[in-house]
């Protein structure tokens, strides 16, 4: 593996009584595209922060490129917040020289033109920023945060409020961004969209750590406990059935979560006593499971 | 971090922040207003006085004494030849008045009635009543008096000619009737000439220079209107300050340039904006007094000193003021709370126009030298007093200049630790203690 690029030792911060982020170590490697997930108010805008050195650590060691020192934001990493924000009096273009310029890039227009391209924005480029669409102004917002070809790209909820094609289009420009050797971090409520996306992956939960690795190294570690199944009637309540610790109800399937050392077969006996069986797959966990295991409403307080 | 990549950002930031404090439409208009004001003003009143010539104005006079209705009369004729000799020029600015003779007999309430809803009407100017004893002038009251009816009282030229003329006319019925010869009266009435005259100096020939009239009066009004020019320079980019700042706060455009740039730095960029649009406006003020000044002769007036000074001083004003607003403006959540946080620095910025006229009156007393040297107000007072007189000795301006730098630096390092904090603080406005211990934070 590569040197790593981020690399987080024992990291804390706290506002007020609120610990943001609690004894967080984190090592994301060279040239990958990480995924951060994690429900909100978990601490993740607070890590991408200090990643940015916007705000400081109270304990605990931040290194991005071998640095762990410095006030000012490193020119190598590129920054979309999760909160959109542009000056909405400026041309898209112009906006984008400031954007670039401001990253130290000194002859910037070739690129925001390649990128305005890519991204279908061309014609858009001497139009201010406040005639364009919701969706539009994130897509330049994206561009503001990558022009300057940073190493390393912060992308905090990159995919809200696009469109289908727009996410297409967004992923293209992502995968494009690791193709030329940068390191994507982005964090995600689209659960499908980071297992398809990410080579690796991380969850924080009340500003902890509970998951790193790659998606299928997660799903193997959280085991083969997940039954999917189809059947006849799909109204069936299959809570009190043996070994069942949850239900899940995906309208054209459910998937129950067994307690350990369940049974399978003993279940799949019970299914057939009760109904015809259509489909009945020993799995494993979607990430989405797994996340809301961790974070749904019933997880205890103390998931790790 | 290397020095030349903080000064890069800081310019970059810089640009942007004057290119976008220039281009809006409302600083064009506000720059442009001001001598438009001036010259508007100018204009309007010229083209009044000549509108004046064709407005007749007529009053009806009731005589109860008889004895000064010929002679108002006869004035009013006299200035209406006079009026008419002279077509051109000045004169040609001037109202013809009528006296009409109404009969004191006829004088009551209901025709008082009568008379004020004709002037309301436009058709007459005024009435007149003139007391019956008014040659004795004993006892007071009524009949002693001369009592004036019309819509305008203050600004009128009918009344400064009724009231002029009739006393003239009262006094020498009195002195005549004290038994004076009436060519000794005339050489007593005769007009004094009092005329404000300039100080003297000799030119580069040895000839003796006298300062005109026009060029004193216009010396007198300096100071006030460079007091105006200099708010004006300041405050069309400081006040805009915070409504930016805020609005960097609201869209959440502040934490993307977090991501680029020190949060110093930022305001530091953001400042120096500020500056250069100041100067701007200073420079277009600059060259349209210039314009003015050299249009009427009287381009003594802009000193290159004084011209120096007042670049400098409007440049630390803008860091000084600039600092607070945006450090205000990072504090809040929007507009309306920055309103009580605004109330004390405007305060302080405003005190120079409560206090201006002492300052000109008294340019080296101790009031004037005390607040010149005061590090809040110096920017605004001191080049006042340059414009008033020569005689400010040069190390005060001078040190006023290091004070105030010097409290703007303070000022700036304070204002970057509450903008530090407060750009990303979102919730309750803090008070003013929180400020203070944002302020005194370090690292």
């Amino acid at each position: 593996m590569a040197e790593p690029v981020i690399l987080m030792e024992g990291v804390s911060k706290r506002f007020g009584d609120h610990l943001a982020v609690d004894a967080l170590d984190l090592e994301v490697p060279g040239g990958a595209i990480y995924g951060f997930i994690g429900p909100n108010g978990s601490g993740k805008t607070t890590t991408a922060r200090m990643i940015l050195r916007i705000i400081h650590p109270d304990r605990g060691r931040v290194v991005v490129f071998g640095r762990d020192q410095g006030r000012a934001a490193d020119d190598r990493v590129g920054y979309l917040p999760e909160e959109r924000g542009l000056y909405r009096k400026m041309r898209v273009r112009e906006l984008l020289r400031f954007h670039a310029e401001l990253k130290g890039l000194r002859r910037p227009d070739a690129e925001i033109l390649a990128w305005l391209e890519r991204l279908g924005l061309a014609s858009w480029a001497d139009r201010p920023v406040e005639a364009l669409s919701k969706g539009m102004a994130q897509k330049v917002q994206f561009v503001a945060a990558v022009v300057h070809r940073p190493q390393l790209a912060i992308l905090d909820e990159p995919f809200s409020g696009l469109d289908p094609v727009n996410q297409g289009v967004l992923k293209d420009a992502m995968l494009e961004l690791r193709r030329r050797g940068a390191t994507v971090l982005f964090s995600t409520h689209d659960m499908a969209a980071a297992e398809r996306l990410c080579d690796r992956l991380m969850m924080i939960y009340r500003g902890r750590k509970v998951l790193d690795g790659a998606p299928a190294e997660l799903r193997q570690r959280y085991g083969r406990d997940t039954i999917r199944v189809r059947l006849g009637d799909p109204r069936l309540d299959l809570s009190g059935l043996p070994g069942v610790a949850a239900v899940a109800d995906y309208a054209a399937y459910k998937e129950l979560r067994l307690h350990d050392g369940a049974d399978p077969q003993q279940l799949l006996r019970a299914l057939i006593g009760l109904t015809r069986v259509d489909h009945f797959e020993i799995a494993e966990p979607s990430l989405h499971d797994i996340f809301l295991r961790i974070a749904g409403p019933a997880a205890p307080a103390d998931a790790a | 971090m290397h020095r030349d990549r903080h000064l890069r950002k800081i310019a970059v930031i810089a640009r942007r922040e004057y290119l976008a404090t220039v281009r809006t439409r409302s600083f064009l208009l506000a720059v442009l207003l001001m001598p438009a004001l001036i010259v508007g003003s100018v204009a309007v009143q010229t083209w009044l006085a000549r509108r004046g010539a064709s407005e007749d104005k007529t009053v009806v006079v009731f005589d109860h004494s008889g004895a000064l209705i010929d002679g108002l009369e006869a004035a009013a004729a006299a200035r209406g030849a006079e009026g008419a000799a002279a077509p051109d020029g000045d004169e040609r600015g001037r109202s013809r008045f009528t006296v009409v003779r109404g009969d004191p007999a006829d004088l009551d309430d209901e025709l008082r009635l009568a008379l004020s809803a004709r002037i309301r009407g436009g058709e007459l100017a005024a009435f007149v009543e003139i007391g019956a004893r008014i040659l004795e002038a004993e006892p007071p009251g009524p009949s002693t008096m001369i009592a004036y009816h019309a819509e305008s009282l203050a600004f009128s030229e009918l009344r400064r000619w009724l009231e002029q003329t009739a006393r003239q006319r009262v006094l020498q019925r009195r002195l005549l009737a004290a038994g004076i010869a009436e060519p000794a009266i005339e050489r007593a009435l005769a007009p004094v000439v009092f005329e404000g005259s300039g100080l003297l100096s000799r030119g580069a020939d040895g000839q003796l220079q006298r300062t005109d009239a026009a060029q004193a009066i216009a010396a007198e009004f300096a100071p006030l209107a460079l007091l105006f020019l200099l708010f004006n320079a300041i405050l069309l980019t400081a006040q805009p300050a915070l409504q930016a700042v805020i609005e960097e706060k609201q869209q959440r455009i502040a934490e993307v340039l977090l991501g680029s740039v020190a949060p110093f730095d930022l305001m530091l960029g953001k400042l120096l904006g500020y500056v250069l649009a100041s100067l701007t406006v200073l420079v277009v003020y600059l060259l349209a007094a210039g314009g003015l000044a050299q249009h009427y002769g009287l381009l003594g007036l802009l000193a290159p000193a004084l011209i120096a000074w007042v670049v400098a001083y409007v440049a630390v004003a803008v860091l000084l003021y600039g600092a607070i607003f945006v450090a205000i403006g990072a504090a809040v959540n929007d507009l309306k709370e920055s309103q009580n946080l605004m109330l004390p620095a405007m305060l302080v910025i405003m005190a120079p126009l409560f206090v201006w006229s002492e300052v000109v009156a008294e340019p080296l007393g101790q009031l004037a030298t005390g607040l010149s040297l005061f590090p809040m107000v110096t920017p605004l007072i001191m080049p006042m007093r340059l414009a008033v007189t020569g005689a400010v000795p040069m190390w005060q301006p001078a040190l006023g200049l290091m004070l105030t730098a010097l409290t703007a630096l303070l000022v700036v390092v304070a204002a970057g630790r509450i903008f530090r904090v407060g750009i990303l603080a979102y919730g309750k406005a803090p008070t003013l203690r929180e400020l203070a211990r944002w302020a005194l934070l370090k690292g």
